[in-house]
């Protein structure tokens, strides 16, 4: 059931994020040509190099922003517009619908700011690569494999995180909207209450997770790299109280998504 | 076993009250028609059966079940509005139906679009109002389901388009099945009904057969119905 | 078939009227072959049971025979004309009764028959 909203998901999402995602991807290779041979160019490709690395600045800054609405607007007409008829018809668990949007949406996400890492890589060219190398390189030498494990950990840890809040992010959003476009009319603007009111009840009950995270960062932010075990368990601690509350935040969003879809869902 | 039976069914908007109590039954092998002007709580109590909103009372059960993830399964709704993505080809659309229902037969979709002349290759974007109808009407007629639920099927569409989506309602009448049309014009859909439900500001004013209001009123429906809501 | 119905009787009653109208005038010959109780209706615009009501009361009258899988069949001469002389015996029982009412007898009846197109 999953598997089968997922596949529909790809498919319909992907046919608007891949030209985007190529999209950026041909600008990136345009701007490292134009980089490469600006010297040796004529002065009237300059100008067209100079286009090009600037439409290229453009789209990277637009593609952050365009990800994330693409997917908002996504949730929103497909479930709570016109196609919601078909959508909240179908044979299928209202989890299934939440969930498949909420995975998809998370992994163009993911999948743009990979783009965006290589195209900058890429455009940066030799200079940036270098850079990376030698951070690197320096990383390895510098450090002893305890402390390289560590840093794994931290990295792995730290990525975990991301990748739950981020689940979190688009489950406020998702809950807000179903939230808002459960009244009969101004729909946007119940929307945008609901997300602030929900922040904010969530952030008050939250608090004490949040204190013990902003503690954790605390410690983490004093971090000395020669004492890497103490600092573990305080990142790990550290950690732990972010994915606690962020985990705690991204169910109640569902929860309240689940329960709009279910009972408060009001089509025109 | 009735595939739809609801017994003092109630539905509140706030403060209106959609639905103040209605109870009737919906016998297999039957096509009945749900008549009501605008604002009668027609939509609303399709809405509630196809699975799209909660009541605030009362039993509403379609095959002895409330409606839920088991029902939808088994009832095929054609909604007022167009709900299919505009982007989608023909052809996609007959897949995405064909992997979410199991009783949706491909085939005979196909088939009927291709004697239409509907091209499966174009997105829905491209082809006109009446021909989206009548492809979102195949995609909900070719399906071997126990409840149809047809939300103002004729409404707004040419003569021919109303023959064309009259003809395949009765085309694919099942005896094991129930198909509930709802409308707030009679006019052609009468012949095509064996029962007929007044539903008047949320309640069941008449419920009798065609057959019957005819032979013991002399009349047709459709003139019953102006008299009945006479304003 | 008649396609036009009156709203004042039910359907299944004027499709069979209308069947037998056909079978009078020779519309529908004995021994042809009916389509589908629900090729009939969709042809007619009108619901299955209706058109399988009516079926069955012309069955019933000996009009159809329904033969199981071969399908249904218009009866075989005999019924065809029983139908013309009743439906012809009605016209003019109507006639009479109608006429009567404007104060002609059957002589002056039969003259103005003569005398029509």
């Amino acid at each position: 059931m999953l598997g089968k909203m997922l596949g529909h998901e790809f498919k319909a999402t992907g046919r608007i994020m891949l030209p985007l995602l190529l999209g950026e991807a041909a600008l990136a290779v345009l701007s490292y040509f134009a980089v490469r041979f600006y010297n040796t160019m004529p002065l009237l490709l300059t100008v067209l190099a100079r286009i090009a690395i600037g439409a290229f600045i453009l789209a990277s800054v637009a593609l952050c922003f365009a990800v994330l609405i693409l997917s908002i607007l996504r949730f929103r007409d497909n479930v709570l517009g016109d196609q919601g008829y078909l959508v909240n018809t179908l044979p299928v668990g209202v989890s299934s619908i939440i969930l498949s949007k909420l995975f998809v949406a998370v992994f163009w996400l993911l999948l743009a700011a990979a783009t965006l890492a290589a195209s900058v890589l890429l455009v940066t060219g030799q200079q940036g690569f270098n850079a990376v190398r030698l951070s690197v390189e320096g990383f390895l030498s510098l450090t002893d494999a305890e402390f390289q494990a560590v840093f794994l950990e931290m990295v792995l840890e730290g990525a975990g995180l991301v990748l739950l809040s981020l689940n979190a992010a688009y489950l406020s959003f998702y809950a807000a909207m179903a939230m808002g476009y459960g009244f009969a009319t101004h729909k946007t603007f119940w929307s945008f209450v609901s997300y602030v009111v929900m922040g904010m009840i969530l952030n008050y009950f939250s608090g004490t997770l949040i204190n013990l995270a902003a503690t954790g960062w605390e410690y983490v932010g004093r971090l000395d790299l020669d004492s890497t075990l103490s600092t573990l368990t305080q990142w790990r601690m550290a950690a732990a109280a972010v994915a606690a509350s962020q985990l705690v935040k991204a169910l109640v969003f569902y929860f309240v998504t689940h329960l709009s879809l279910k009972y408060r869902l009001n089509l025109e | 076993m009735a595939i739809l039976e609801c017994k003092d069914l109630k539905k509140r908007y706030g403060p209106t009250e959609a639905l103040r109590g209605v109870s009737f039954n919906l016998e297999p092998g039957r096509i009945t028609g749900l008549l009501g002007p605008n604002g009668s709580g027609k939509t609303t109590f399709i809405k509630l059966t196809a699975g799209l909103l909660v009541q605030t009372s009362g039993m509403l059960k379609v095959c002895g079940m409330e409606p839920g993830r088991k029902t939808k399964a088994l009832v095929s709704y054609l909604p007022e509005r167009l709900d299919l993505p505009l982007w989608m080809k023909v052809e996609a659309v007959l897949d995405y139906f064909r992997s979410f229902y199991k009783d949706f037969d491909r085939d005979r979709a196909a088939d009927m679009l291709e004697g239409l002349g509907v091209p499966l290759d174009k997105p829905i974007r491209a082809l006109s109002k009446g021909t989206r109808e009548k492809v979102r009407l195949i995609c909900c007629m070719c399906r071997k389901a126990k409840l149809y639920l047809l939300d103002e099927p004729v409404g707004g569409v040419d003569p021919a388009t109303r023959d064309f989506i009259l003809r395949t309602i009765i085309a694919n009448f099942d005896p094991e099945a129930a198909v509930l049309i709802s409308t707030h014009l009679i006019g052609d859909v009468e012949k095509v009904l064996d029962d007929v439900i007044f539903l008047d500001k949320g309640l069941v004013k008449l419920q009798s057969s065609v057959d019957a209001i005819r032979q013991e009123r002399g009349c047709d429906v459709d003139t019953l119905f102006r008299e009945v809501f006479r304003c | 078939m008649d396609w036009s119905f009156r709203p004042d009787r039910p359907i299944y009653i004027q499709i069979a009227e209308g069947f037998r109208t056909s079978v009078a005038t020779g519309e529908l010959q004995p021994g042809d072959k009916l389509k589908s109780t629900k090729e009939l209706a969709a042809w007619a615009g009108v619901s299955p049971n209706a058109m399988e009501r009516a079926l069955g009361e012309l069955q019933s009258e000996g009009l159809i025979e329904d033969r199981g899988p071969e399908g249904r069949f218009v009866a075989g001469q005999g019924a065809a004309e029983d139908i013309r002389w009743a439906m012809a015996a009605q016209e003019v029982d109507g006639l009479v009764k109608r006429m009567g009412a404007l104060g002609f007898g059957k002589a002056e009846i039969i003259r103005l028959v003569e005398e029509a197109e």
